[in-house]
């Protein structure tokens, strides 16, 4: 069936693409640490380093949140189903 | 749930949570760009709503048939079902049709009466185009009343499937399918009660019975067309405006009603707002 190709497809690139997400939040983290422990007098650039490393945090916990967040959006639809 | 529909909605979940990655993976990117890391949240944003809509499918088809059945028994006419309904307008259409078709004939058919017949085909002519109109158009809502139910929910999951497509692509499209085939699901079967009602609050049937007894009279007795024949104007006018207004305008104002709700609730869905795939690339958000 080509749309279940399309769905298998979609769910390799999905899988690609957590690992780039997974591989950017390291690389996001240690520039962003990089960045704020830098000795340099600049307070510009270690701002930066830091907002870096709180999106890197914030994305990483989004990732790992998915499950949950599909649970909870299932759960939400199970909720307003049994109330229709 | 057919085959087809796990299909869609497995697609439409796919998608959803390849938007929800991307959205995650423009977030962590290490560049200093706010405009394009503003956009990490919206998908996030899109992916959870698109969940929803999958998860709510069978709630949305359960109350698109009860708000179905509600609005069918609420409206004030002789005929809950639409099917009923559409056979009494067609064959209203069809009975004035084939009423001038025979007068005409019959008057014509009288080698003296042969100049009458020609007014009276000047005069019904019109009203002959407009049955005829009204008949090609009813039709063509009777296919696609007869069609859509089983169409709908199809448009409603393709809907989800173009809504939950990353870098809201088609998330306009998809907003306003899901709309449209929600919208379209309740109020198109309601069109030919509501116009079987809107006949009978402008008074169709009165105006049909005078018609009705000039035709009698004329074919009974075709010389008294002469006499008959200053009654036509009025019964004729009243009988035309009836059936354009009920038939022929009001099908096309109702599509237009439907097609204007069917917008809002798409906006509502957030289908004309968010930036599209131009905005991200060529004018990002400051």
């Amino acid at each position: 069936m080509p749309i279940e190709n399309l769905i298998q497809t979609i769910a390799w690139i999905t899988t690609q693409a957590s690992l780039v997400a997974i591989g950017l939040f390291a690389l996001s983290y240690a520039i962003g640490s990089l960045l704020k422990g830098a000795p340099v007098p600049f307070k510009d650039i270690k701002q930066f380093g830091s907002g870096l490393m709180n999106d890197a945090i914030r994305a990483a916990m989004e990732l790992a949140l998915w499950t949950s967040i599909s649970s909870l959006i299932s759960w939400i639809a199970v909720v307003i189903s049994s109330a229709a | 749930m057919t085959m087809e529909t796990g299909t869609m909605l497995g697609l439409a979940h796919s998608l959803a949570v390849l938007t929800y990655i991307f959205g995650v993976l423009i977030q962590t990117l290490p560049l200093p760009k706010h405009e394009w890391k503003a956009h990490g949240p919206d998908l996030l944003w899109d992916a959870c709503v698109s969940e929803l809509a999958i998860g709510v499918v069978s709630t949305i088809q359960l109350a698109v048939n009860a708000l179905s059945s509600l609005l069918q028994s609420t409206i004030p006419g002789p005929f809950n079902s639409s099917t009923a309904s559409f056979a009494v307008v067609m064959s209203q259409l069809v009975m004035i049709d084939a009423a001038i078709f025979l007068l005409i004939s019959a008057v014509n058919a009288t080698v003296v009466l042969v100049p009458i017949a020609e007014i009276l085909a000047r005069m019904l002519g019109s009203i002959s185009n407009a049955c005829t109109m009204a008949i090609v158009l009813w039709s063509t809502i009777y296919i696609v009343i007869q069609l859509f139910p089983a169409v709908w929910l199809t448009l409603y999951e393709l809907g989800i499937c173009f809504f939950a497509m990353p870098f809201r692509i088609g998330r306009k499209l998809g907003s306003y399918l899901m709309s449209g085939s929600i919208v379209l699901a309740v109020g198109l079967p309601l069109m030919p009660s509501l116009a079987i009602w809107l006949e009978g609050y402008i008074g169709y049937q009165g105006f049909l019975a005078q018609f009705q007894e000039i035709m009698c009279q004329i074919q009974s007795n075709p010389l008294a067309v002469a006499k008959l024949i200053e009654l036509l104007p009025l019964a004729i006018g009243n009988l035309m405006a009836a059936v354009v207004i009920a038939l022929i305008i009001f099908p096309l104002v109702y599509m237009f009603m439907l097609s204007a709700i069917s917008k809002g609730l798409a906006r509502l869905m957030g289908g004309s707002s968010g930036p599209t795939l131009t905005r991200f690339v060529l004018n990002p958000i400051n």
